[in-house]
């Protein structure tokens, strides 16, 4: 009977796999303890009376969920600082590293490395400004508050944030082939490129964590009750 | 009425020591005069909220027979929170006595 509720428990709370096991264990000792200490010489009847004091596994589950919610949001805004800060840190190294090397961009392609550089900026300050808005609503307790309103919208900003970013990774990859193009490809080119390999990395861990938050916030939210 | 006020309740079952869950809802139901006699499982959800929060730390501990228990206590900010709620509480219980005072109402049974 115990083993049943617990299987149930489990997979009520199957939106999040590591708080499912961590409910369910604590669930197991909880419920053990109340047969221990139950006078009823029936086991069943013991089992019985503390599964129903537990309660519903659905009503817990319902419960967790705005729990469960809120830690995702806040996992995902720590991933959008580290990596709009790790994408600038790639932008310096690679700029540091043409300056060292005394590696200008030709002349005849100077007029659209200043167009696509412009868009660059633009497009990862915006991005900067956007995380820093995700992190600022997030710290806000606004979502400590609860409301599934509250998660679409920071998944919203983390949407918009990684296609700011995203853009600005593009304008990295076109100013590096700009460079690039035409040169003999030697160790001195591996900086540029590996920096730049990193930064398509960063951004599609980033696209893909928001697309995962989504998707859990969808179905989390079906059993989410403020 | 006990919605409102789970966390705090919580929080002051801790008040004495570190607990686990169990320990945690019999205090709550034997302090209370089994007045508070809630589903257990919604006073898990409040120790993972006040955990969330950092009200509250937690670790695994075994028990003398052997079983595995998770036992939590309060941190500084979840007494610092204790503290405030509880002067809250104190302030609350006050004006209500100063309005039921001469109403004839007061401490009897509702």
């Amino acid at each position: 009977m115990i083993l049943a509720y617990l299987d149930n428990l489990e997979h009520a709370l199957r939106f999040d796999r590591a708080l499912a096991r961590r409910v369910r264990q604590e669930a197991e000792a909880h419920l053990l303890e109340a047969i221990a200490v139950d006078p009823a010489a029936d086991k069943s009847e013991a089992e019985r009376k503390a599964i129903a004091g537990f309660g519903d596994p659905k009503a817990i589950a319902a419960q967790f969920a705005g729990l469960s919610l809120v830690r995702q949001v806040r996992g995902i805004t720590g991933t959008v600082i580290v990596i709009v800060f790790g994408i600038f840190v790639a932008m310096k190294i690679r700029v540091e590293w043409y300056a060292l090397t005394h590696w200008t961009m030709p002349a005849d392609r100077k007029s659209i490395a200043d167009l696509v550089l412009s868009i660059d900026r633009y497009a990862f300050w915006t991005s900067v400004f956007l995380g820093t808005a995700v992190y600022l609503y997030v710290s806000s307790r606004r979502v400590l508050a609860g409301s599934p309103q509250s998660v679409r919208r920071v998944y919203i900003l983390c949407g918009m944030t990684t296609g700011t970013l995203a853009v600005s990774v593009g304008g990295d990859g076109l100013l590096t082939a700009l460079q690039l193009h035409g040169a003999q490809l030697c160790s001195v080119s591996i900086p540029p490129v590996l920096s730049w390999l990193f930064e398509i990395s960063a951004v599609s861990i980033l696209g893909l964590r928001v697309l995962i938050l989504m998707k859990r916030a969808r179905s989390t939210t079906r059993l989410f009750t403020p | 009425m006990l919605k409102g006020h789970l966390d705090m309740i919580v929080l002051a079952a801790l008040a004495s020591g570190p607990a686990h869950g169990y320990a945690i809802i019999e205090h709550i139901k034997h302090k209370s005069g089994e007045a508070f006699d809630l589903p257990e499982g919604t006073v898990y959800t409040a120790l993972h909220r006040l955990e969330q929060a950092g009200l509250l730390s937690s670790r695994w501990t075994t028990a003398p027979s052997g079983r595995r228990r998770r036992v939590y206590a309060l941190t500084k900010r979840g007494e610092r929170a204790l503290t405030n709620q509880s002067e809250i509480w104190q302030r609350f219980v006050k004006a209500i006595g100063g309005l039921l005072a001469g109403t004839g109402q007061q401490g009897k049974p509702a």
